[in-house]
């Protein structure tokens, strides 16, 4: 449906994404994984043609649409990852004019702006000014927004981006249920790895402009079948423990998180050892050693040898 | 589509209660301070205004003077009687004291020259400019004027104001001159005719008659008008500069990506500007003509004459916010619209005359004023109030329409073609 070819965008010195490949197919949920300023946001926006790329192509159905966008542009619904709304217009006033530009009018535009609402559940708060409305409110808003053109294919920038857990779960649902009642394709950005876990068929991890990882996430997770994911908790941080750990071969990918301790270890290394004995000649206490089983955000520690919220 | 623009905008500017304060409170309150405390003191003490006015004596006070005396000295009345006569005549000589005691009062002369200029020179001054008003004194003025006052004879003479409309100030100022005048004059007879009462009971009373009329014969300006047209005009370019920043926050937030995505085409986006940008100034005009309609009693003789200055004016308005719409888009910030709203909406107040007639300055910064589309749409509804035809403001409302479609064409190239916009 949707292709990125040896897409690539060039900031002056800075190259912001590098020959990247990607594909949608028509039905799907794809994640886009990734830390802030890994690129997926200029992405995102070249494959929804608002910005041209530097080089390589955009093809949907097998056309480029460099040259002729409205193809695109009239299926394509975008949630942007900031809140795309007029804050002193009512959320009904928002959905009426979006409704407008896409070219809606009269009963129609009047049953979908009714439907949209009852689907983001902001029917009751329909008239109520945007800028009163919490954070998850506006940003299910600015999904429904989107929607409102009955878009087949939805691209949405880190829709749940400081929003309540509720809200979230909210929008997760409402995405599951717009892609298995609807059929929409949607290709979902985001750092948080639960969220592209529950949602999504197939998952791109990008860094620093490049995608350092692709398949379904049985086969992303599978890259890490051959070691364990160790969590260790210690009653204080003790910096000649941490030495210790960092000097044995047999560690990976260390990362730390208050007195947690995250690493990465051949599945042969009897690990448990290996930690009492540093514990012991370091004068560090253990309180917990838990063998994890890997998880995305464990895939992206052992392809960059960073923590995908660092 | 255009309409859902023009709506939403109204909506955007409606909800904004600082915005609505701005654009119309403002306004009227600046009127109000302007119009009658600052009025009175450019009037006055504190005026930035240095008048010139032109003195044409037709007549010979001094030879008058003397025909008066012969003819008191031929009179069949007690010398006594004569002399206090012929010193009451040289104390209240009215040319002397309209130039020496009036015009040449130290409050008065600080803002006000007075040139003599010869009679046969009437015409001529009357076509240049820089003149305020003419003081135009008719040949035996001196003469029937004492024969009036002190001996009741003949009617009472005129002397004739042309003042300059194009000098709204001044036109309120000679009046003021003319009724100090007349003030002091009587003053001064009053205490001539105490003298002279002791010793004759012949000067009964005296007053000064002063024709006012305008070089056009136009109506002169009200202070508070001017300001009225002033402020209105100056806060009309506000609405520019707002709907540009309004139109730039919708970059920021990504809502035109939104728009673009829609496929709304860029004309489509600037006509919506355009429209809005327009309809908003026109509103805002409206309310405000309205209400210092209602409130000082500024009524307009030609309301279709009076719609189309204020449609051109809107028409600016719009094709200026376009074009700060676009150069917010091309710099990618809001600065352009806030250089507009805070650096030259004040130049072109200035100039064009919003804050007091700066065309008084000089020839130059006149010809600069009426340039600025506040300045050309100041002169036409100022024209429009003191009773001139639509063919004499037609240049403005031509001039209003022209800059408007050139800041339309400037709009269309400096708009960013961004992205792949269809």
């Amino acid at each position: 449906m949707l292709e990125a070819v040896e897409l690539t965008k060039q900031f002056k010195q800075m190259k912001a994404v590098n020959r990247v490949n990607l594909y949608l197919e028509q039905g799907e949920i794809v994640g886009l994984l990734g830390p802030n300023g890994a690129g997926k946001s200029t992405t995102i926006s070249m494959l929804s043609t608002l910005i041209p790329p530097s080089s390589g192509d955009v093809r949907f159905h097998q056309k480029s649409i460099l040259k002729n966008p409205a193809m695109l542009r009239n299926v394509l619904g975008i949630v942007p990852q900031e809140i795309a709304l007029y804050s002193d217009l009512s959320a009904k006033e928002n959905l009426w004019f979006f409704g407008r530009i896409h070219r809606l009018s009269g009963v129609q535009l009047q049953k979908k702006v009714e439907e949209i609402l009852e689907l983001i559940g902001l029917t009751d708060r329909q008239n109520d000014l945007v800028k009163h409305f919490s954070g998850g409110m506006k940003r299910r808003l600015n999904i429904g927004a989107a929607l409102l053109h009955e878009p087949k294919l939805l691209i949405m920038d880190e829709p749940t981006v400081g929003i309540d857990p509720q809200s979230r779960n909210y929008i997760l649902e409402t995405v599951k249920r717009l892609n298995e009642e609807k059929q929409m394709t949607v290709l979902y950005t985001s750092h948080y790895m639960e969220e592209v876990e529950f949602l999504c068929n197939r998952i791109y991890i990008m860094d620093k402009g490049c995608i350092i990882a692709s398949g379904t996430t049985a086969e992303i997770k599978n890259i890490l079948s051959a070691e364990h994911t160790v969590e260790i908790k210690v009653e204080k941080l003790n910096e000649s423990f941490l030495h210790a750990l960092r000097t044995q071969p047999v560690v990976r990918h260390i990362a730390i998180q208050d007195r947690v301790i995250t690493m990465l270890s051949p599945k042969e290394v009897n690990v448990f050892r290996l930690l009492f004995q540093l514990a012991e000649q370091t004068d560090t206490v253990l309180t917990s050693i838990e063998m994890k089983t890997p998880t995305l955000e464990d895939v992206f520690l052992h392809l960059t040898g960073r923590a995908l919220r660092d | 589509m255009i309409g859902a623009f023009v709506k939403k905008q109204l909506l955007l500017l409606v909800r904004n209660r600082h915005e609505v304060l701005i654009l119309l409170g403002m306004p009227l309150v600046l009127i109000t301070i302007l119009g009658f405390a600052l009025g009175n003191i450019m009037d006055g003490d504190h005026a930035a205004i240095h008048a010139k006015i032109a003195f044409m004596n037709e007549g010979d006070e001094q030879k008058e003077l003397q025909a008066f005396t012969r003819e008191i000295d031929a009179m069949n009345i007690p010398t006594e009687k004569k002399q206090m006569l012929i010193e009451a005549a040289r104390s209240i000589a009215p040319i002397t004291v309209l130039k020496q005691d009036v015009f040449g009062d130290k409050s008065v002369k600080k803002y006000i020259r007075i040139i003599d200029v010869p009679p046969a020179q009437l015409e001529k001054v009357r076509q240049k400019d820089s003149y305020a008003a003419i003081i135009r004194v008719p040949n035996g003025f001196t003469y029937k004027m004492l024969q009036y006052m002190l001996l009741q004879k003949n009617e009472h003479p005129r002397l004739f104001f042309y003042t300059n409309e194009e000098k709204a100030w001044t036109a309120e100022m000679v009046g003021q001159i003319l009724a100090a005048f007349q003030r002091h004059y009587s003053l001064a007879a009053a205490l001539g005719k105490a003298g002279i009462a002791n010793r004759s009971s012949a000067i009964v009373d005296v007053h000064v008659n002063g024709k006012m009329e305008t070089v056009t014969k136009k109506q002169p300006i009200r202070a508070v008008t001017y300001y009225t047209v002033g402020m209105s005009v100056m806060f009309a370019l506000y609405i520019a500069s707002n709907v540009g920043s309004y139109a730039f926050e919708e970059k920021r937030s990504h809502v035109f990506d939104r728009m673009l995505l829609a496929n709304v085409s860029r004309w489509s986006y600037m006509a919506g500007i355009f429209l809005s940008a327009t309809l908003l100034a026109c509103l805002q005009l409206f309310i405000l003509y309205g209400l210092t309609s209602i409130i000082y009693d500024i009524t307009w003789a030609d309301i279709p004459a009076f719609f189309v200055v204020t449609v051109s004016l809107a028409l600016t308005v719009g094709g200026l916010a376009v074009l700060l719409t676009a150069l917010n888009f091309r710099v990618n910030s809001e600065q352009v619209s806030r250089f507009f709203q805070t650096v030259l909406v004040t130049i072109f107040s200035l100039v064009g005359g919003s804050y007091f007639p700066a065309g008084q300055l000089s020839d130059f910064i006149s010809t600069i004023g009426t340039l600025t589309p506040n300045g050309a749409s100041m002169n036409a509804y100022l024209k429009l109030l003191q009773g001139y035809h639509f063919s004499d403001i037609a240049h403005s409302v031509i001039y209003l329409s022209l800059f408007s479609i050139t800041t339309l064409l400037l709009s269309i190239w400096a708009f960013p073609k961004r992205g792949n916009e269809s």
